[in-house]
């Protein structure tokens, strides 16, 4: 476009960002959808690759780039702006800043870290060997970087301020603290450098100064975010918000000055070049509207037909609580990963028991909920509804129809829906205030109404356990009620001096509820059987709210008579029985939806399962039989063995981090994989039972029967590994419940003498209670 | 205590086996034809047939089985229709002999499904039996489970590894008196073998052993200063902890062969049978 | 004293090598496993205490500690003094001495090569599975398949096939053997066990002395025993019924085998079972609608009433041979069929209780003493006079105190010796009787023996011959009257009569000659079926023939069908009602089987012309 322009850049390569990636790392081009507008090229693809197309590129265009310029201050207002720099100043009309988030690499800040033994970053690990290197921080790169050092046969020191490595990713805490059991690696906790010394670094732990010999120090603990920066030029940050405000086309509060990419909110590559393209176009006086503009439009459809764009943006914004927080701009992000349905009176949106993890909203009209024949309540305009499915991971509650006269619903995928609540305060809180609401309205009855619960709503707060903390303790005086929102607990009551837990409560329950009724001890401990996140109500609240609520205090009163007729109706079985629920929980069966279990009295270890299982899935099982928990206590007559294999748990770890967002959970309730899977290995890493391995799909040679009679070929359901290619990918293997096999799992149905079940917890606990 | 209802608890199949076997006996019994009773009268032929039939659908079990991506019902109900057809099957042929018996290959293929019928039984023995001890073996020697995605053997070789390793570096602490004895339990300690070794699982013979006798013998003997003496409990601890181990792996892999043995009379049997029922029936109809 | 100690490791499966200085400072430095030794070398064959390190004028000097000793170039040494580029060894750990640097007064490499790769586990890991220390079961299932086919299928046949009479074999004229030593070939091997093993079953009695010749009814192998193969013993099988009027019976292509069973052992392969038979006799209309026999279910509960072939009258034809008439009749023991035999023949009188007399006192007869089981055994062998009856009822003319034996059946004869006895007398003379002429009444001086004249009858004819012509013709005359009364007493009344009827006829002369009419026993009653006396012959005749009671020789004696059915009932544990223990499937009289039967027995009838001159010729 010949605009005057120069590109400012602090260290001595573009893109510098990237280049610090892992090596090798596969990049993503996502969002795929949105259509990209620039003149440098975009394409998923190796870091390297990328790194050298775009070099090329901006040399092709002959950008004009100055390098190891840092920016310190922006003098003058639009149409004049001064920019001082490390090095001379430079004139512009317009600033467009595009520095990212990352901001300038945190340093230790000690003597002696600028000799030579300290380094920022580590390419490839295998570029150490039998050296003692230090590893500083404690973060997900600290701790990949430290094993993956270790198990290259180096010394390994893994320096950590805290006392535990808590800010990480669950795979790789998990990883961590194996590979610190095994002693492949040392750590140093509570331990701050403090000065590095010839071929060794000086730590300050709690037992004093601690020389630890290093023939490297690699830190990695972050960077300084570019806040300060941005507020000395004008930026200005809303309320607890994390980017500057801007407008939408994306000038910050100061003119002239436009923030892109990752510091207007948008982390994505692709967002980044668009957005640099839409500011310039306007900067040059010829505005575009946003890529996704046309793609919104297509989205609506009817709704939003000879309507400009803008009009039903803000309709939808005004319109729906959830959205009432964001800015147009994160609520086009959202709408573009969502899907609108607009649906005439009495059409169902969703099915009772399908696995939907999707969360919907209304945008106009209402919907009606049957949650039992009798039970059915509206969901009004402005409203969401299939929380459930998406905080707890439950399958669909109940049946869902527009409501008469239709309705139009905005369906946000799980990750989608899950990043506005994280992003946005005001979402949160409309959404637990729903779930609350609904769920004294299943517990006590329909027809309260919001207000009847105005001081609960207020009150209420949002508590998070860890694993295997007490949210309440048998005896104690019961001083409230807790809606679990996400994980799930064990109930667990003193049987002869020890704890055995009598009953399993999944997400969406409500436990310590006879607190709301009557004044009562605590008749049983509850705790959390994983992370658990819930609503907790207070009692002192909630009592105070039934003497002003006649209506709410005699439908309590109800509830209490009927609760003190159908006491102890709980089957709490016996107490060997009861260990055995209390090693399933253990073992993390209380966040599954559907897990195997073996009957190890039963089994005779002929591995058919196993086989079957690769026999149905390309050669390649998604089970180990032999590995996993087993529950065999001495002078216990009870063998169960709960073998290595997906659980398909209600909230999947391994969804937690997919790039291309390939694992899904299907409407049968299995959690997948689909073929865009890259191999990238994070969900490996993410799952907590190992359940999931990345392999290539190998050949089958030979028949069964050729192999029954002559031995040529491969015996069934074990094949050669493959080696990976270029055509045939390491992909990630897991189980997928057989969903498209008829007669279900194959695992279950090869095992000959029945030993192995796959079911969920439920049954489980089901079948335990009813074994003799 | 059992979770699963097991291939034996089949309710259809025992009633059917039952059933089976009550009608041919019935028949036996009631059809007196003047020839006497064998296996050319019409009952004869009826019990042979059954008796054929029977035996090719319960060979025929060695491919259903591994149908893996078939969907045709649960192995388990194919088993316990094997057992109890089979052990129905035991009075069928007999009956179909009429316990007629004389040096012929119709002889012969009795006496081979007779043999492959008890091999049979045996195995359901050991298949209702076994699995509990085995299971048990293993969980009663599992000290911690280290890691997850590991099964108790491959915990308790790790174990094994482990204690080996321990075994070398604590000698860097001990005197060359101690060494003949750690290596015989580095170098020898066998686990498996031949056949024999395999099923007797014994560890009369194990190296370990011997070389925590040994070096109790040593300790005995000797006098050694205090960090000597600590680092030779822990010693005497883990020679105790890997001889019990290598003895736990030696039971595990003799139930594990127990629990196979069986079949290595039941199948290569099978086929000589069905290939000498081909062979009799062959004879009999086409040699008249 | 110091040492500057390098450490070089090389990095397995590379070339990478990793470098690390360490100064140690000390009078004298230990080299061993102990980690207490300043120089540590961790290898377990290394001693506790290895060696030591001592440094004098910059010269390293190395001596061992332990037998293990060191190894220079020179071999295994206890001392060795190292100076710059001199280099030791002990065990996989290497020492190189260089020039003292940095302030050191010595410097040594340490070089440690890789240990061995063989972890301890691999040691320890035996055979743990059956798969690794067993053959395969599939190679076991196809060895003992194979081997059941070769011992049990292709073994036999081999041997079965070289049989003589099988393809493989010598040939063997089987019809020729069959007719000459009556079938069994004794000359033929023994079957081996081999063959046996294809046996389904030992050999029926009746066949027993065939069981050597396989190829006798096995003609070709795998191929059902042909009926050639059976007709070359059985030709003359005869059919079951008219094929003509009942086609039923002819049963085509339906071979001898699907009846007669081999290989079960027993006494024969004839099927018994009643519902062979019953299939079509139990509505037998079905399948002939010519047939007028009735339906049998079986003997117990539905069979017709015994048809008895009753003999109505005795006729003589023109050869003189005596010829029954002869009409089956129901047995009804209200009005019981009767019998004309021709006889006399009361079997009360002679089974009278205390005896009959005899010519030699009182004896008590039986039924044994007359009826006899025939040389088959099956049926009662012919009453004979002379044997049966002569003892009491003696044939013989006495006169003057004279026995004169009777031949039986012969009436001239008889009238012959009478006449014979009476001329004689004449010629003797000295005959009282009033009737008599003088020449008989006359005394002869030369007087010949009434024996001797008897015995030599031409003197006696020759004495007639010389009377006065008078004197013959009163003699003759005189001699014929008496024989006439004789006669008449012993056909009339004496001899003859007790037991026959007999009559007077005149001769061509004209002359009244005394005849016996003709007289037959029915041998038979029950043609149809097939009745044996042995079985039987523990019970008491009179059990069946009530010949006690009977006073007539009308009498039929044979047994109601109730009798049988005494014992003869369906039931287990009694004679059992087979059809086939009466009646045979085969009815004699009937046409051959089959052509194939008809032409075989033809070759047969020839051959057995053929056979005695062909061993003449010899």
């Amino acid at each position: 476009m010949g605009l005057d322009h120069i590109l400012l850049e602090r260290s001595d390569a573009l893109s510098n960002t990237i280049s610090k990636y892992q090596k090798g790392k596969y990049i993503m081009a996502t969002p795929d959808a949105l259509p990209l507008r620039a003149e440098v090229h975009f394409e998923p693809d190796t870091r390297e690759q990328l790194l050298e197309n775009w070099t090329n590129r901006v040399n092709e265009l002959g950008v004009n780039v100055r390098y190891n310029c840092e920016v310190t201050g922006i003098e003058g207002e639009k149409g004049n702006f001064t920019i001082q720099t490390n090095g001379e100043e430079v004139q512009a009309e317009t600033v467009v800043v595009a520095i990212g988030l990352q901001g300038n690499i945190r340093k230790m800040g000690v003597p002696g870290e600028d000799d030579g033994l300290v380094t920022y970053q580590l390419d490839d690990p295998k570029d150490y060997w039998d050296k003692d290197i230090v590893v500083v921080g404690a973060g997900d790169a600290a701790i990949e970087n430290a094993v993956a050092l270790a198990q290259n046969e180096n010394r390994v020191t893994i320096v950590n301020r805290k006392r535990d490595f808590a800010r990480v990713k669950a795979g790789n805490r998990s990883l961590i603290m194996t590979s610190i059991k095994d002693e492949l690696l040392a750590c140093a906790y509570n331990a701050n450098p403090a000065r590095v010394e010839k071929g060794a670094i000086v730590l300050d732990t709690p037992e004093g100064e601690q020389i630890v010999r290093a023939d490297k120090v690699i830190v990695r603990i972050g960077a300084i975010a570019p806040r300060k920066f941005i507020e000395t030029i004008g930026g200005v940050f809303d309320e607890g918000a994390d980017f500057p405000r801007v407008t939408e086309s994306y000038e910050s509060d100061r003119e002239g000055i436009y923030y892109v990419g990752a510091l207007a909110g948008y982390p994505l590559i692709k967002h980044c070049i668009n957005q640099g393209y839409e500011v310039v176009q306007t900067i040059a006086g010829q505005p575009v509207e946003g890529a996704d503009i046309p793609m919104l439009q297509e989205k609506f459809g009817s709704f939003a037909t000879g309507r400009p764009m803008q009009e039903v943006l803000e309709e939808v914004r005004s319109a729906v609580g959830l959205f009432n927080g964001l800015t147009v701009l994160q609520l086009r992000e959202f709408l573009l990963e969502a899907d609108v349905h607009t649906l005439s009176a009495g059409h169902q949106v969703i099915q009772k028991g399908d696995a939907g993890d999707s969360l919907f909203t209304i945008v106009r009209g209402d919907v009606d909920i049957a949650v039992t024949k009798d039970i059915r309540f509206k969901v009004p305009q402005s409203e969401f509804f299939g929380e459930m499915g998406l905080v707890m991971g439950r399958r669909r509650t109940a049946d869902t129809f527009a409501g008469s006269g239709g309705c139009t619903v905005i369906e946000i995928p799980r990750n989608a829906a899950l990043k506005l609540i994280a992003s946005s305060a005001a979402a949160r809180k409309t959404m637990n205030d729903t779930i609350l609401l609904r769920k004294m309205q299943t517990f006590l009855s329909p027809d309260l109404s919001k207000e009847d619960l105005a001081e609960v709503m207020d009150t209420y707060e949002n508590v998070r356990f860890h694993r295997g903390e007490a949210l309440m303790e048998e005896g104690a005086e019961a001083d409230a009620a807790y809606i679990i929102q996400s994980g799930s607990t064990a109930v667990l009551k003193d049987i002869s001096g020890q704890d055995v837990v009598i009953n399993y409560l999944p997400a969406g329950s409500l436990v310590g509820e006879t607190a709301l009724l009557n004044n009562a001890p605590r008749n049983a401990t509850v705790r959390a059987a994983i992370g658990v996140e819930a609503i907790k109500i207070n009692k002192a609240v909630f009592t105070q709210l039934l003497e002003r609520n006649p209506k709410v205090q005699a439908l309590v009163q109800k509830m209490a008579a009927d609760r003190a007729a159908g006491a102890g109706a709980r089957g709490t079985g016996t107490d060997r029985k009861t260990r055995i629920v209390d090693f399933l929980m253990q073992n993390g069966i209380g966040e599954a939806t559907n897990a195997i279990a073996i009957d190890n009295k039963l089994c005779v270890r002929c591995d058919y399962c196993e086989k079957a299982c690769a026999e149905t899935h390309d050669g390649i099982p998604r089970m180990n039989r032999a590995a996993g928990p087993t529950y065999a206590p001495k002078g216990s007559s009870a063998r169960i063995h709960i073998p290595i294999s997906c659980r398909h748990c209600e909230h999947p770890h391994c969804m937690a981090d997919c790039p291309p967002n390939a694992l899904y959970r299907s409407p049968g309730g299995a959690v997948m994989v689909n073929d865009t899977c890259i191999g990238c290995g994070n969900c490996v890493r993410n799952c907590p039972y190992d359940a999931i391995h990345l392999s290539a799909r190998p050949k089958k040679r030979g028949f069964l029967l050729t192999w029954l009679l002559f031995g040529f070929g491969d015996s069934p359901g074990q094949r050669k590994p493959a080696k990976k290619s270029k055509e045939n990918k390491e992909m990630a293997r897991k189980c997928d419940l057989c969903e498209d096999v008829r007669g279900g799992p194959a695992c279950v149905r090869a095992c000959p003498t029945g030993a192995i079940v796959r079911i969920g917890p439920e049954g489980l606990m089901q079948k335990i209670r009813e074994a003799v | 205590m059992y979770v699963q209802t097991g291939f034996l608890e089949s309710r259809f199949w025992f009633w059917a086996g039952i059933l089976l076997s009550v009608a041919a006996l019935a028949a036996f019994i009631f059809y007196d034809p003047p020839g006497g009773r064998d296996g050319s009268t019409i009952v004869g032929y009826g019990l042979g047939g059954l008796s054929a039939l029977i035996v090719v659908y319960l060979a025929w079990l060695g491919v259903r089985k591994r149908r893996f991506s078939s969907s045709t019902g649960r192995r388990r109900n194919v088993v316990s229709a094997h057992v109890y057809l089979g052990l129905a099957l035991l009075v069928t042929a007999t009956l179909h002999t009429g316990f007629e018996f004389e040096w012929s290959v119709h002889t012969l293929g009795y006496v081979l499904l007779l043999i492959v019928v008890l091999s049979g039984i045996w195995g359901i023995t050991v298949y209702s039996g076994l699995p509990e001890k085995m299971s048990r073996n293993l969980s009663d020697m599992i000290v911690e489970k280290k890691r997850f995605d590991m099964s108790e053997l491959e915990q308790l070789e790790v174990d094994l590894e482990e204690v080996d390793g321990r075994l070398e570096r604590i000698l860097q602490f001990l005197p060359d008196d101690f060494r003949p004895a750690i290596r015989l339990s580095l170098d020898k300690t066998k686990i498996g073998g031949g056949l024999f070794s395999i099923l007797s699982g014994s560890s009369k013979r194990c190296a370990t052993a011997k070389a925590e006798t040994q070096v109790r013998g040593l300790i005995d003997s000797g006098s050694y200063d205090e960090d000597v003496r600590k680092r030779l409990t822990d010693l005497v601890a883990d020679l105790a902890r890997k001889r019990e181990v290598a003895a736990c792996l030696r039971r595990d892999a003799r139930y594990r062969a127990m629990l196979k043995i069986w079949l290595w009379f039941h199948v290569p049997l099978t086929a000589a049978l069905v290939v000498t029922l081909i062979a009799h029936v062959t004879l009999v109809f086409f040699y008249w | 004293m110091k040492l500057l100690l390098v450490t070089l490791r090389k990095r397995a499966g590379s070339d990478d090598v990793s470098r690390r200085e360490t100064i140690l400072d000390g009078a004298e430095f230990k080299v061993g496993r102990a980690v207490s030794s300043e120089i540590n070398l961790s290898d377990i064959d290394i001693d506790y205490h290895h060696a030591t390190v001592r440094i004098d004028g910059g010269q390293v000097r190395m001596s061992a500690e332990s037998e293990g000793g060191i190894s220079a170039q020179s071999g295994r040494v206890n001392e060795a003094n190292l100076s710059a580029g001199g280099s030791v060894a002990i065990g996989r750990y290497t020492f190189t001495a260089e020039p003292g640097r940095d302030g050191a007064d010595a410097v040594m490499v340490l070089e440690e090569a890789p240990a061995a790769p063989v972890a301890s586990g691999a040691k320890r890991k035996g055979k743990r599975d059956l798969e690794q220390v067993l053959p395969s079961r599939r190679l076991l299932g196809w060895v003992f398949s194979l081997a059941v086919i070769g011992i049990f299928v292709v073994w036999p046949m081999t041997d079965v096939l070289q049989r003589p009479g099988m393809p493989g074999g010598p040939a063997v004229n089987t019809s020729e053997i069959k007719l000459v030593d009556g079938m069994a070939r004794k000359d033929l091997p023994k079957p081996s066990p081999m063959e046996i093993a294809w046996s389904s079953g030992p050999l029926s009695d009746v066949h027993k002395l065939i069981e050597n010749d396989c190829a006798a009814c096995h003609v070709s192998p795998f191929e059902m025993t042909a009926d050639n193969a059976c007709l070359s013993c059985h030709a003359n099988t005869q059919n079951h019924a008219d094929v003509q009027t009942h086609p039923a019976v002819s049963l085509d292509n339906t071979r001898c085998g699907s009846c007669h069973k081999e290989h079960n052992g027993g006494a024969s392969p004839v099927e018994t079972a009643i519902t062979e038979c019953t299939n079509c006799h139990q509505d037998i209309k079905t399948v002939s609608a010519k047939s007028e026999l009735e339906n049998i279910t079986s003997f117990e509960t539905q069979h017709p009433i015994f048809q008895l072939a009753v003999i109505t009258g005795v006729e003589q034809d023109e050869s003189g041979e005596p010829m029954a008439s002869v009409s089956r009749t129901r047995f009804n023991p209200d009005q019981p069929p009767v019998e004309k035999s021709g006889l006399k023949f009361p079997h009360s009188k002679h089974l009278v209780e205390g005896g009959m007399k005899s010519p030699n006192g009182r004896v008590q007869l039986q039924c044994a003493s007359c009826h006899q089981l025939e040389a088959g055994g099956a049926l009662m062998r012919p009453i004979d006079m002379e044997r049966d009856c002569g003892g009491c009822h003696r044939m013989e003319f006495d006169a003057a105190g004279l026995k004169r034996p009777l031949p039986h059946a012969e009436e001239d004869e008889i009238a012959r010796v009478i006449e014979t006895y009476f001329l004689a007398a004449a010629m003797e003379g000295g005959v009282t009787s009033a009737a008599a002429p003088p020449a008989v009444k006359r005394k002869r001086k030369k007087r010949i023996t009434l024996e001797e004249l008897e015995q030599q009858q031409q003197q006696t004819q020759q004495a007639v011959a010389q009377l006065s012509d008078s004197d013959r013709g009163l003699t003759i005359e005189w001699a014929r009257k008496e024989t006439l009364v004789q006669m008449d007493a012993l056909f009339g009344v004496r001899l003859c009569g007790t037991c026959h009827e007999a009559q007077k006829f005149p001769d061509e002369k004209g002359e009244e000659r005394w005849k016996v009419l003709p007289a037959v026993l029915q041998r038979h009653w029950m043609p149809k079926a097939r009745f044996d006396h042995t079985p039987h012959l523990s019970m008491d005749c009179t059990g069946c023939h009530n010949a006690p009671e009977s006073a007539k020789s009308e009498d039929v004696l044979m047994p109601a069908m109730d009798v049988c059915r005494d014992c003869h009932v369906d039931a287990q544990q009694t004679a059992g009602a087979d059809c086939v223990s009466c009646h045979e499937y085969h009815v004699p009289g009937r046409e051959p089987m089959s052509p194939a039967h008809a032409e075989l027995y033809q070759a047969r009838a020839d051959a057995r012309q053929r056979a005695p001159k062909t061993v003449a010729q010899k």
